[in-house]
């Protein structure tokens, strides 16, 4: 069963200058091919955009099931929109866990477990260096991460 | 759902596994168990021309089997990547870790 909740996408289209598109998703592992689905049917994404958009966005929706699960109601709504040119995308959430992990998302350079075989740090380093900006929000009511691209 | 689909075969002596589909947070430890598997038989290309999305657990999985490889002294090669593979290794700075090639002869 496809739990993602029905995608909404808007904007002046025609000009290409302002545009939006969102989506409440449950955040679950299953739930990364509803996002990835979402983010392909994006018209006003540019195909020099697409790819790095996919990633980095991926990234951290993966980011989120591994630090920021249980979030308060189970989901995230995720917006897509372009602004004066600008592609951003903003992930909104109330996570228990989020306002202290939010403290250790500097920019540092990866380390490798080799225990658990997993990089830590890696998924950061990508989104940084596909995007311009990675911002990273924790608040009363809601927690953020915005990237711009 | 979107599946990822492996298969391996023997080309020319080299065991080649071909990987189509998304390795992300959802798929990367099947990868791994396949990955594994192929390179305890050996060296081993991976094929990825037809991978969709490429994430860093996924890209971990090929770091740890490249850290594997050369303590055992074998050999793993990544072929033809597609362009968001080729994107996602880029964005790690780490390309120069990865051995890409463009054909199986570029091994001879």
């Amino acid at each position: 069963m496809d739990r993602t909740m029905t995608p909404v996408f808007s904007g002046t289209l025609s000009r290409r200058r302002s545009a939006e598109a969102t989506i409440r998703l449950i955040v679950e592992k299953s739930g990364v091919f509803a996002f990835e689905r979402f983010l392909d049917r994006i018209d006003f994404v540019l195909p020099s955009e697409r790819l790095r958009l996919k990633l980095a966005a991926c990234e951290i929706y993966d980011n989120l099931l591994r630090h920021a699960v249980p979030l308060v109601d189970g989901t995230a709504v995720i917006r897509v929109s372009r602004r004066n040119g600008t592609l951003y995308v903003g992930f909104h959430f109330k996570s228990p866990s989020f306002a202290a992990y939010s403290l250790r998302t500097g920019d540092h350079d990866p380390v490798f477990d080799r225990t658990s075989r997993r990089w830590h740090g890696m998924g950061l380093r990508m989104v940084r260096k596909l995007s311009t900006s990675l911002v990273f929000r924790a608040g009363e009511l809601c927690d953020r991460v915005f990237i711009r691209f | 759902m979107t599946q990822l689909d492996i298969s391996e075969r023997q080309e020319g002596g080299i065991l080649v596994l071909s990987v189509a589909g998304p390795i992300n947070s959802y798929t990367f430890s099947e990868f791994q168990e396949k990955l594994d598997r192929a390179t305890a038989k050996g060296s081993v290309v991976i094929e990825m021309e037809k991978v969709t999305t490429l994430s860093s657990a996924g890209i971990g999985v090929i770091m740890a089997a490249l850290d594997d490889a050369e303590t055992g002294g074998k050999g793993l090669s990544i072929l033809r990547p597609s362009e968001i593979a080729r994107l996602a290794f880029e964005s790690t700075g780490f390309i120069e870790r990865f051995p890409v090639i463009s054909s199986l002869k570029d091994l001879a």
